[in-house]
Formats: structure tokens, C-alpha cells, sequence
């Protein structure tokens, strides 16, 4: 830290001369872009493993009966998977997209905060292995499912005390982790960089990341109350002592509604930054989309109720919680409109983002119109708990999240690694995604509709025909997944040489296309100039 | 797609011999038998019918650009990035969509809330993992637990086919009964973790929380047999304590009722429970 | 020159915000322990 200024590199803190050897570039790493590939990778490795207890709960679901899975361990898989995609994947992978893309295109030499940023990606691997090591504990892993409602959560066993850490170390990590990103954001810009002239995935982040300062804390002092509720007496969310359980609802819904739009957010982020590029034109109303990101984060503060239509609430909370509710769609319709206007009399070409980025337009308002149906109170009491829930936030976070973080490696990749990926291999993955994740979720809707509620590890037998192709989709989607990883890996080890604008539609905007691929090792050495 | 199906379809054949019969590919709501759920059926209806409205629209369009200006057809880009007038216009029409879908929506919540007036009263207290049913003035109380052929059939490595259960999972021993067109008020609470009683004839789904309690009504105007399940996560077998509901005319229900008070003791009524499965499950069709 | 990142006024700006970052972050957390201590009685 303490070297003589060099005059090749007189505005570098720290190592001049590229990365240090070995795995101490790993370990010590200060570098986004090298702790931006640690997140991705993570997330990847995290995609796989929850993917994995995906395949379990879908093995069981085949059929009618009980044939592979006890019923508690059934409930580790929801559980787990749930905890594992959520902050194991999605949110890393968001976070590792923000390292890589962020001080490129603000033009910034690196994150503001470089050791903050190595501790923060740090402390999940440590997190996270004490989380799936709760299966192995006495009274195996959590099984009260991810909202970890008491009474039920009080229930684990030798687990729950592990659970809650694994939580907070995720949410100090993600608070880490949002704080760098809105400190370089609101430092770091290029001269000339108005906040208005940002890149909109620097945008949606920015956002995200109030959002997820706000709420993290939120979700840490509910898993300690839950904590001193077990061990220290309180009685917090027990009714025998004068607590009440739905308490814990409210708190953990006013954190869990504003993070599914932390994990839509910065997916919108990537759509809009792809769509122009592959349509040859400028994205359509670049204001108005900063400004329905930021009404979709506020109104995401008053709509958490929505998530808890059958605790029993007083009739002018549910209309409020409904009303309020509603009103996301128009935002958010502004935002679909605004995808598709920047389509309409465009010259587009379909290179693997933008596929990924056109069935993310369609499957996710496919998800977006199921949570409107959602919304409708009365209708909720019959939808509530439903398999119709569950197709609706797989829409909106598979072919929803996923599919934009898909889109995003595509889009990147070859400005990350240098070189062009297998772009047959990369239009059969997305194919097979496509088509799979729609015989996976879509016919959940029906289940849902005929009755089947979720998180059950056997079901009558009416519900058998839909369950079967559901399943069928879920192992099909979860091998294709293979294939993404095949092509991420030999797109790293080599390939075609990628120029630096790599996309030859001639429009790929913002700093980061000005830079070679793969950029130097400290990205902007110069602040660029921005008109 | 056709071929997922149609390899499902084998698949299916294969595994599940007498599957076929009795399951069905149910893709929609079913309409219940009391006027909430005829109500929230026809809520959902509106909201799908608009739905797919605006999905022809917006994927209209998107179609239509994806056909007509392609690149590799030679379209030239055009230059627009905003049209005040058109984001106008679709910020103002979903407001006024959604205000036509919040109005119905809201007179029927008015009417699910209104628990006023009822002939019955029962309260539903949820265990880990059977129902409690008590009718509150009949000082009739009872359990209601997974029916005995499906707890059988349902434990891993059973060796018995489900679909050669009757009512697998949703037949219980002792079924809640109900009169015909009496507005019945249910009163849920839970002796441990949360739970959620659910009906889905009824159209009505609400938790039953430890230390508080939770109303909801329904009024049955067909008799018949209606079944549901535990709709909130209660554990291991959350899966395994389903709902049955008898409603039958004011005569069988009256009937019924003097039997039941006839041994109207805790342990006869425990008795009861006992002999109960067995003779339920013959009956079962 | 504005990328150097030890410019004087880019620290002061960078330490302003994550102290600002830390204080939402605080505030969201003991805020909602006392709401429920509040609440709990």
C-alpha cells in the first residue's frame, strides 16, 4: 500500500503489475474483477447444489406416494433450495455482475472499497458451508421453510442456531457487498457522468442497493429475535408469553418484498441493457424507466402484507395491501412497454443474450400477470399456498433472474474472458431452457388452480398427470444447465479472439465497449471523459 | 413440446397402470358451491379474460417486431428513444384497468369479511397433524385425522399403489358435518405451529394461529362431500391432514348431531374416533 | 485528476457515504428490534 508513486500507474493504490501469483490472488484479492468472477463462480457452484435438492423435491413429485424422501427431509430440500437460489445464487451473481460491470462502465479504476469488497465475498463461502452443513447436524437441516415462521422454525433442531448465523453472515455480506456498490456509484463516476446519463444497469443497481441496505438489517433482527425467542426467553413471537407469531410475518415480509425486486431489479438492469444493442436502436424512454425502477423500489415498502392475505387482517389492511399492490403493475408495464417499443422498428439479430433476453420479456410477464391475479385478495384465499404461487415466483425468478443473469454471461462474456463462446452451443442452451422451463412451471399453474398445495411430499392422485410433465420439465431444464457451465468454462480457456466492442451490431453503448477485451487489470487507469 | 407430452404420456402409462383413470388434467379452477367461491371464481375469470387481453397486445407486438424487423431481412433501425404521448397513455389505461378490477374484487372481500348473522358456530383448532372440530354450543368435540388405508399407503416403501386408494391423502377418519344453506362460522386457532384450513369447494382459506383466533364462513347450498387440506406449512406431515367436510340436509345433520351428544363424553367420543377409521374407509367410494 | 482515488475530496466523499450507508443500515435494524420490544407488551 505503501509504494512510491509509480509514474506508469500514478493512480493505482496498490499492486501495479497485474495479479499476484498463484491462489494469494484469490485469497487477498482487491481486484472487482477478480472478485467479481469469485461471486459468479460461487453463484454458479450454488446453482447447482440448490439446483440439485431442486431434482430431489421434483424425483419425489413424479409420482403419487412416498418413494424416494422421508417427509422431513422433504422439507430440508424446500428449505434449502429455496435458502441456496436466493442467496446463494441469485444474489451473489447480481452482486459478482455489479463487481465486473459497475467501475467499467462508471469508468472507475476499481470499487471504491477493494478489502471491504474481498471480505464481503469472503464470508459467504464460510456461510454457506455452514448452512448446507446443517445437514449432517443432529435433526438434519431447517424444514420450516425459507420464511422460517415461528413456531414452526423453533421446531429445528441442533440446526437452528447454525441457520441463524448462516443468515446473518449473508446479510452482512450483502450489506457489504451494497454499500461498495453505492459508494463507487455515487464517487467513483467518470467526469461528466450525471446521474442521468448512467448506464441503466448502473441504475437498477444503485437502486437495489438502497433497497438492499434497507432490508437486510430488517431480515437480521428478525433471525435474532427468532434467536433470543429459543435461547434467551424472550417470548417475541410466542403467544404464550404474550408475543405474537404474526408478528414475524410482517417483519419478514417487509424484508422478503422488497428483496424479490432486489433479485428483479438489476435483471431489469441487464434487459435494458441488451435489448438496445441486439434491436439497433436506443432504449425507449431511458427517464421513464429510472423512474419506474424507483417507484417499483418504493412501492416494494408498502405491499408486504400481500404475502400474508390469509393471516387475518382487518378488512381495510387487506384493501390497502391489495390497492397498493395493483399499482406495481404499472410500473412495471411501463418497463415491458418501454422493452418493446425499443424493439418496435428496430433491425434485430438474435445472438444468445438477446434469445435469452426476448424469453425473459415473455416468461416474466407471463409471471407478472399471475401476480396480479395474486394480488386480487378474495381470489388469493383460493390461490394462497397454491402450486399457482409457486409457478409464479419461479416465473419470475427462473426465466425471470435466472434467464436475465444467463443473458448478462452472454451478453459479457467475451468482453470478461476475451474470447468468443461456442455460439451453437450457447442457442441449444437457450432452447432447451426455454422449452423445459415452461413444461416445469407452467403446468404448475394448474395444480395450483385444481387444489395441490405446495410444499407437500405426496398428493392425491388427481394431481399425478401434471406433476409427472412438471418433472419431467425439472430434470430436463436442471441437465441443460449442464451445458451453460460447459460453455462459461471453455469460453474461458479459450476461443475465438473477441474484439472490443464484440457485438458488431455497432451499438453496444457505454465505457465498458471502449475498453479491450479482456480490460486491463485496473480498469479505467484514466477517468474517461463523458459528454 | 408435443414430444415432452407424448413421451410423458408413456411414461405415465408405464409407471402408473391405472393412473390414467383416475386422475384428470385438471387445468382450471374448480367453481364451488357457496356464493363466495362462485364469487372468487368469477374474480378470477375476469382477471385471467384480462390478462390474456393484455398478453395479446403486448405479445402482439413483440411478435410482430420479432417478425417484421429483423436484421437479417434487412430492416433499417429507426432512431425514436421516447414518445411523451405514448408513455403517457400507458402508465393512464393500466391505472384504469386495475381500478375496473379493484372495485369487484373489494365488494366481494366486503361480503367475505362479513362473518355476521350465522346459524352454526365450530371452532377448528389445528394439531401437528390432525383438525379438532368443536361445535361451540352442541358441545360436540372431536378429531379428525388422515384416513388409516391412506397413512398406510403413504409411508415410504408401502408397497401399495395410491391410486388404488380411495380418496388417497383426502379421506379422514371422522369428517366435519355441516347443515345444507346454514351459514356456518368457523372459528380457527392451533394448539402448536401454525396451520391453514382450506376447502377449496368453499372458496375460503384462512391460518389457524397458536393464541389467536381467526374467522371465516361458508354456506354449502349443495350437499355432498367436500375435501381439502392443511394449507400451511405445519411440519412433517403437513402433507397429511386433510380437510373433509359432509354437508348434508338439516334432517341427516340433526341426526347426526343427536348422535353424536348421545355418548357425549370425552372418551366416548375418543371411542368413537377409534372405530371410526376402519368403518369410514370401508365406506368410502 | 478525478480518478485518482486518493484524492482528498473523493475520500472525504467516499468515507461521507458509507457512514451515511452504515447509519440507514443501523437505523433499519435496532429500529425494527425496538418496534417489536415495543410491540411485545
Amino acid at each position: 500500500m505503501a509504494h512510491a508513486h509509480d509514474a506508469h500507474a500514478a493512480h493505482d493504490h496498490h499492486d501495479d503489475h497485474g495479479p499476484a501469483k498463484g491462489i494469494g490472488r484469490w485469497l487477498f484479492a482487491t481486484n472487482h474483477k477478480d472478485i467479481g468472477t469469485m461471486y459468479m463462480l460461487f453463484s454458479l457452484l450454488m446453482f447447482f447444489i440448490g439446483g440439485a435438492m431442486a431434482m430431489i423435491i421434483r424425483a419425489e413429485l413424479f409420482k403419487p406416494g412416498m418413494q424416494l424422501v422421508d417427509p422431513i427431509f422433504f422439507n430440508q430440500m424446500t428449505t434449502m433450495h429455496a435458502l441456496i437460489m436466493i442467496f446463494g445464487a441469485v444474489m451473489p451473481a447480481f452482486v459478482g455482475l455489479a463487481n465486473w460491470m459497475i467501475p467499467l462502465q462508471v469508468g472507475a479504476p476499481d470499487m471504491a472499497l477493494p478489502r471491504m469488497n474481498n471480505f464481503s465475498f469472503w464470508i459467504l463461502p464460510f456461510a454457506f458451508t455452514m448452512l448446507i452443513g446443517t445437514l449432517f447436524v443432529p435433526g438434519g437441516a431447517p424444514a420450516g421453510g425459507w420464511t422460517m415462521y415461528p413456531p414452526l422454525s423453533q421446531q429445528t433442531g441442533e440446526a437452528f442456531p447454525m441457520l441463524i448465523f448462516a443468515v446473518h453472515l449473508m446479510g452482512a455480506s450483502s450489506i457489504m457487498g451494497a454499500i461498495n456498490v453505492i459508494v463507487t456509484i455515487m464517487n467513483m463516476r467518470a467526469p461528466g457522468m450525471s446521474l442521468l446519463k448512467m448506464p441503466i444497469f448502473v441504475w437498477t443497481w444503485l437502486i437495489t442497493a438502497y433497497l438492499l441496505i434497507a432490508v437486510m438489517p430488517v431480515l437480521a433482527g428478525a433471525v435474532t429475535m427468532l434467536l433470543t425467542d429459543h435461547y434467551f426467553g424472550t417470548t417475541f413471537f410466542e403467544a404464550a408469553g404474550g408475543g405474537d407469531p404474526v408478528m414475524f410475518q410482517h417483519i419478514f415480509w417487509f424484508f422478503g418484498h422488497p428483496e424479490v425486486y432486489i433479485m428483479i431489479l438489476p435483471a431489469f438492469g441487464i434487459i435494458s441493457e441488451i435489448i438496445p444493442t441486439f434491436s439497433r436502436k436506443p432504449l425507449f424512454g431511458y427517464d421513464a424507466m429510472v423512474y419506474a425502477t424507483a417507484s417499483i423500489a418504493f412501492l416494494s415498502f408498502i405491499v408486504w402484507a400481500h404475502h400474508m392475505f390469509t393471516v387475518g387482517m382487518p378488512l381495510a389492511g387487506q384493501m390497502f395491501f391489495m390497492l397498493a399492490t395493483m399499482l406495481i403493475a404499472v410500473p412495471t408495464g411501463v418497463k415491458v412497454f418501454n422493452w418493446t417499443a425499443t424493439m418496435f422498428k428496430g433491425s434485430l439479430s438474435f445472438e444468445p443474450p438477446m434469445l435469452f433476453a426476448i424469453s425473459f420479456l415473455f416468461l416474466f410477464t407471463i409471471g407478472g400477470f399471475s401476480g396480479l391475479m395474486l394480488a386480487i385478495v378474495p381470489a388469493d384465499f383460493q390461490y394462497h399456498d397454491t402450486y399457482f404461487v409457486v409457478a409464479h415466483f419461479h416465473y419470475v425468478l427462473v426465466p425471470g433472474a435466472v434467464f436475465s443473469l444467463m443473458a448478462a454471461a452472454y451478453y459479457w462474456l467475451p468482453k470478461w474472458t476475451g474470447h468468443m463462446y461456442n455460439m451453437k452451443l450457447a442457442k441449444a442452451h437457450f432452447w432447451l431452457s426455454t422449452i423445459f422451463v415452461n413444461v416445469l412451471f407452467f403446468p404448475q399453474h394448474f395444480l395450483g388452480l385444481a387444489g395441490m398445495p405446495r410444499r407437500i411430499p405426496d398428493y392425491s392422485t388427481q394431481f399425478a398427470d401434471w406433476n409427472m410433465i412438471s418433472s419431467i420439465g425439472g430434470f430436463g431444464f436442471g441437465l441443460s444447465q449442464l451445458l451453460f457451465a460447459y460453455i462459461v468454462f471453455a469460453c474461458i480457456r479459450g476461443g475465438e479472439k473477441a474484439t472490443d466492442k464484440v457485438w458488431d451490431s455497432g451499438r453496444p453503448q457505454g465505457l465498458e465497449w471502449t475498453l479491450s477485451s479482456p480490460p486491463p487489470y485496473h480498469s479505467f487507469e484514466t477517468a474517461p471523459e463523458v459528454k | 413440446m408435443k414430444i415432452v407430452k407424448y413421451a410423458a404420456g408413456m411414461l405415465g402409462a408405464a409407471l402408473l397402470p391405472t393412473g390414467a383413470a383416475l386422475a384428470a388434467w385438471e387445468l382450471n379452477m374448480p367453481v364451488g358451491v357457496t356464493e363466495l367461491s362462485r364469487d372468487i371464481h368469477g374474480l378470477h375469470m375476469m382477471i385471467f379474460w384480462i390478462c390474456v387481453l393484455i398478453a395479446c397486445a403486448v405479445f402482439g407486438v413483440m411478435i410482430y417486431s420479432i417478425v417484421k424487423f429483423r436484421h437479417s431481412q434487412g430492416a433499417v433501425p429507426a432512431n425514436f428513444d421516447h414518445s411523451t404521448k405514448a408513455e403517457i397513455i400507458w402508465t393512464i389505461i393500466p391505472v384504469a384497468i386495475l381500478v375496473g378490477m379493484a372495485i369487484p374484487a373489494a365488494a366481494t372481500l366486503v361480503k367475505i369479511e362479513d362473518t355476521r348473522n350465522s346459524n352454526l358456530t365450530i371452532k377448528v383448532t389445528g394439531y401437528q397433524w390432525k383438525w379438532e372440530y368443536e361445535y361451540l354450543d352442541q358441545k360436540v368435540k372431536f378429531f379428525s385425522t388422515l384416513a388409516r388405508d391412506s397413512d398406510a399407503a403413504r409411508q415410504t416403501g408401502s408397497g401399495v399403489d395410491p391410486s388404488t386408494v380411495p380418496n388417497y391423502l383426502l379421506e379422514v377418519d371422522k369428517p366435519l358435518v355441516v347443515p345444507v344453506n346454514a351459514k356456518v362460522r368457523v372459528l380457527l386457532t392451533s394448539n402448536d405451529v401454525i396451520h391453514a384450513w382450506w376447502v377449496p369447494a368453499f372458496g375460503m382459506k384462512k391460518d389457524a394461529i397458536p393464541g389467536f383466533v381467526n374467522e371465516l364462513w361458508f354456506r354449502a347450498d349443495e350437499p355432498g362431500i367436500y375435501r381439502g387440506q392443511c394449507a400451511e406449512l405445519c411440519g412433517r406431515d403437513h402433507g397429511f391432514m386433510p380437510v373433509v367436510v359432509h354437508v348434508k340436509s338439516q334432517a341427516e345433520y340433526d341426526s347426526w348431531l343427536a348422535e353424536q351428544q348421545g355418548g357425549g363424553t370425552p372418551a366416548a367420543a375418543a371411542a368413537q374416533v377409534e372405530n371410526a377409521a376402519p368403518v369410514t374407509a370401508a365406506a368410502a367410494e | 485528476m478525478a480518478t485518482e482515488i486518493r484524492d482528498p475530496d473523493r475520500k472525504r466523499g467516499i468515507q461521507r457515504t458509507l457512514l451515511w450507508c452504515v447509519l440507514l443500515a443501523a437505523t433499519f435494524y435496532f429500529g425494527f428490534i425496538a418496534m417489536a420490544v415495543l410491540r411485545s407488551h
